[in-house]
């Protein structure tokens, strides 16, 4: 008889399990306090359960966190030093790895592979670490620290993401959460038993290879400007444009183009209800970027975008541009049309980026310098792969200073 | 009896094979000074990140110098208290797993006993100095200044400590602030080596009490250094020095040979990490002389934190019939109780 004897204690809800290689016997207990005194008893009483002893354990497996930094200490040193007594390899597997793989079994087999999933687990009191995935277990960041103030707006940026763990389930973050599935309770923590069967295909390691993923350093180390940096949400907003917005997007149509709007013409398309703009706004409330989209019958057309040349290059004119893509969305628009300088190259790099296609050229369509004008067209917004783009790089965009 | 210890209370991973008490058969120190000396002091996260990282491959080298293997010990021994809690869980959590693997009895053990049991071993080949209770032990280091009488090695009482800073710890503050640099203790005595005139500070009063108080003094340097002014306190930091580590350490031997008399015990042993300084142990073997007390200085080796004095103590426990379950815990103070009466 051979078994395998997995820890998970990096988290609140801590557990054992022994699997013998057709069912896994588990035990969940809140690890707070008595980890440290309680842990190896709970170990003895479940190997015994199973009707082995010490030596019946060929394979120890842990969950290396990240985490608690004692909890996830204890589990390891325990596993460590089981396995290099007993002579046997260890398999470690991160919590949020194993949130990761417990989330797959509620994905249904049709569901879609590229969806982001969001795996959380607990850091210090007002801050998580989050690891983001797609459906598939591909990991595409993390793990990052994100603070529960900040959570739903990180979220937010992963379109139709599911989120896991325990800190999403947080009342000010699951309340917030907009087009995100909350997974089950169910899932909320790593779970041993998950540990323990994936063990089993495992090869395992030297004990003594494997450490705890702290992610974040001591508090010196900290203070010397170590460690990973908090994610930060973007500090320009966008928000829906209002009457008093007419001074600011006149204040930018000066800065940027060469042949900016007359005041009347901007006044009057500003109550016009097939005009719909919206600004960018940073948080002293300097408006620093506007964007504006004509609906005419069943088309959108994309009139304007225009960001302060200071503010260039920090993915403002990609978030207008979703802004006024989702009011299209909201109106039941499917084409988008719009048209750039041909010299203009980070327009066409960002329109390209989106998946809008050249449509044609208009010839010496700017009358202040005979410049020509590329027609670019998206036909179909909702086409699932357009959707899956967006989706793709929203998420860049929310992760571009994190790596 | 052959025991496993195993410490890993502040910031020295360390585990030992120590024989019937006395004989250390093996004895390893991983020490992390060099990694705290940049932050001045120990850095509890540092510290218990470093301990798990290196526990298994001190505890693999103790039994490889002792020439046996896991199964070959009669039992574990491990620290559980006082100390860095988050250090503490990393050799408690290491022991019982090794205890339960390998199916040995497990102990936990008093830090503080153990550095009294320090003075019974003997380095390696030597012979083991004749320690037997009762006597009165003194440990100072930087977390402790405890003196403690022992009638029975399982019912240690206290009869004295410190009423604010732990002797170490004040000598630690006082060498950081005289720009001495980290570990402070060795430090300071390094330069008072060159003290031509020590200063003078006045030693708390505590009366008939065998406490000690060393935060007054403390103070004293800080006031005096501050009228000094920054040129004239380097150009007297010897005399600083060596005026300060009297004023701490000459409590301490005076203190210690006055309960050996109050108890009526002709024994005194010291061990820690002050007791390894050289004006304590001059001071002590003065004092000893004129009372007519004998004096167990713990090897120096064995002064600082290691696991041999943990196995040692452990190996008492055990072969007294003293055993914890796996149920075993720690905690990050424990005080001795006070001597009654």
């Amino acid at each position: 008889m051979s078994v395998i004897l997995a820890l998970s204690t990096s988290c609140r809800t801590a557990s054992v399990a022994v699997g013998d290689g057709r069912s896994v016997r588990v035990e969940h207990f809140e690890s707070r306090q008595a980890l440290a005194r309680t842990l190896m008893s709970r170990v003895d009483r479940l190997v015994r359960e199973t009707g082995g002893g010490q030596r019946a354990v060929s394979r120890v497996a842990v969950d290396r966190g990240p985490g608690s930094f004692t909890g996830t200490r204890i589990g390891v040193s325990t596993a460590r030093a089981l396995a290099t007594a007993l002579g046997v390899r260890l398999v470690a597997a991160t919590s949020l790895g194993l949130l990761a793989r417990q989330s797959a079994c509620i994905s249904s087999p049709g569901a879609d592979p590229g969806r982001f999933v969001l795996v959380a687990v607990e850091s210090k009191s007002d801050e998580m670490f989050v690891s983001v995935r797609r459906a598939d277990g591909h990991q595409a960041a993390g793990p990052l620290l994100v603070r529960y103030a900040d959570a739903a707006e990180f979220a937010g940026a992963f379109r139709g993401a599911l989120v896991v763990g325990a800190p999403w389930r947080s009342r000010s973050i699951s309340a917030s959460l907009d087009k995100i599935e909350l997974a089950p309770a169910a899932w909320d923590y790593p779970d041993a038993a998950t540990l323990a069967s994936l063990a089993r295909d495992a090869d395992g390691q030297d004990p003594r290879e494997v450490v705890p993923l702290y992610v974040r350093v001591s508090q010196p180390e900290a203070l010397e400007g170590q460690g990973p940096r908090l994610w930060t949400p973007p500090s320009v907003r966008i928000r829906p444009a209002t009457l008093d917005d007419l001074d600011a997007v006149l204040r930018l149509e000066k800065l940027c183009f060469l042949s900016p709007w007359p005041r009347g013409d901007i006044a009057r398309d500003f109550r016009r209800p097939g005009s719909h703009y919206v600004m960018a706004q940073v948080v002293d409330g300097t408006v620093v970027g506007y964007g504006v989209v004509w609906f005419v019958f069943d088309r959108g057309h994309v009139a304007s975008v225009a960001v302060d040349p200071e503010f260039r290059r920090q993915g403002v004119g990609t978030r207008l541009m979703f802004a006024l893509l989702d009011a299209c969305l909201a109106r039941g628009v499917d084409t988008v049309s719009l048209e750039y300088r041909e010299s203009n190259a980070s327009a066409a790099e960002l329109y390209e980026t989106l998946g809008f296609e050249h449509e044609g050229v208009r010839r010496a369509y700017y009358a202040d310098t005979g410049e020509d004008a590329i027609a670019a067209v998206l036909p179909s917004l909702g086409d699932p792969s357009i959707q899956a783009l967006h989706r793709t790089v929203r998420a860049a965009l929310a992760l571009r200073a994190h790596g | 009896m052959r025991v496993l210890g195993i410490e890993t209370s502040c910031d020295e991973t360390a585990a030992a094979v120590v024989e019937d008490a006395r004989v250390v058969l093996s004895d390893v120190v991983g020490t992390q000074v060099d990694l705290h000396a940049r932050y001045g002091g120990v850095v509890p996260e540092i510290a218990s990140r470093r301990h798990l990282e290196v526990i298994d491959d001190v505890i693999a080298l103790a039994l490889d110098h002792a020439g046996i293997a896991l199964r070959d010990v009669e039992g574990l021994a491990v620290t559980t208290r006082p100390g860095l809690i988050g250090s503490l869980v990393v050799g408690l959590s290491s022991a019982k797993a090794y205890a339960w693997a390998a199916s040995k009895p497990i102990v936990g053990v008093h830090h503080i006993v153990a550095h009294l049991s320090a003075a019974r071993l003997a380095e390696s080949g030597g012979e083991p100095p004749p320690v037997e209770p009762p006597f009165v032990g003194l440990v100072a280091s930087g977390g402790h200044s405890d003196l403690i009488l022992v009638r029975d090695w399982l019912e240690p009482e206290l009869v004295g400590e410190t009423r604010d800073d732990a002797a170490g710890e004040a000598l630690d503050k006082v060498a950081r602030h005289l720009g001495l640099g980290y570990p402070g203790g060795p430090a300071l005595e390094a330069a008072a080596r060159g003290s031509t005139e020590p200063v003078e500070f006045p030693v708390a009063d505590l009366g008939d009490s065998l406490d000690f108080s060393f935060s007054g003094v403390k103070t004293a340097v800080v006031r005096l250094t501050a009228a000094l002014g920054p040129d004239d306190t380097l150009r007297r930091r010897a005399d600083l020095a060596a005026g300060f580590q009297a004023a701490v350490v000459g409590p301490l031997a005076r203190n210690a040979a006055r309960a050996c008399v109050a108890e009526g015990v002709d024994l005194l042993i010291a061990g820690g990490g002050v007791a390894a300084n050289a004006l304590l142990r001059s001071l002590l073997a003065d004092e000893c002389a004129a009372a007519g007390i004998t004096l167990a200085l713990a090897p120096m080796r064995y002064c600082t934190d290691n696991a041999a004095m943990v196995a040692s103590a452990g190996c008492e426990l055990l072969s007294r019939g003293r055993r914890d379950d796996l149920l075993l815990d720690c905690e990050s103070t424990g005080p001795i109780a006070r001597r009654r009466g």
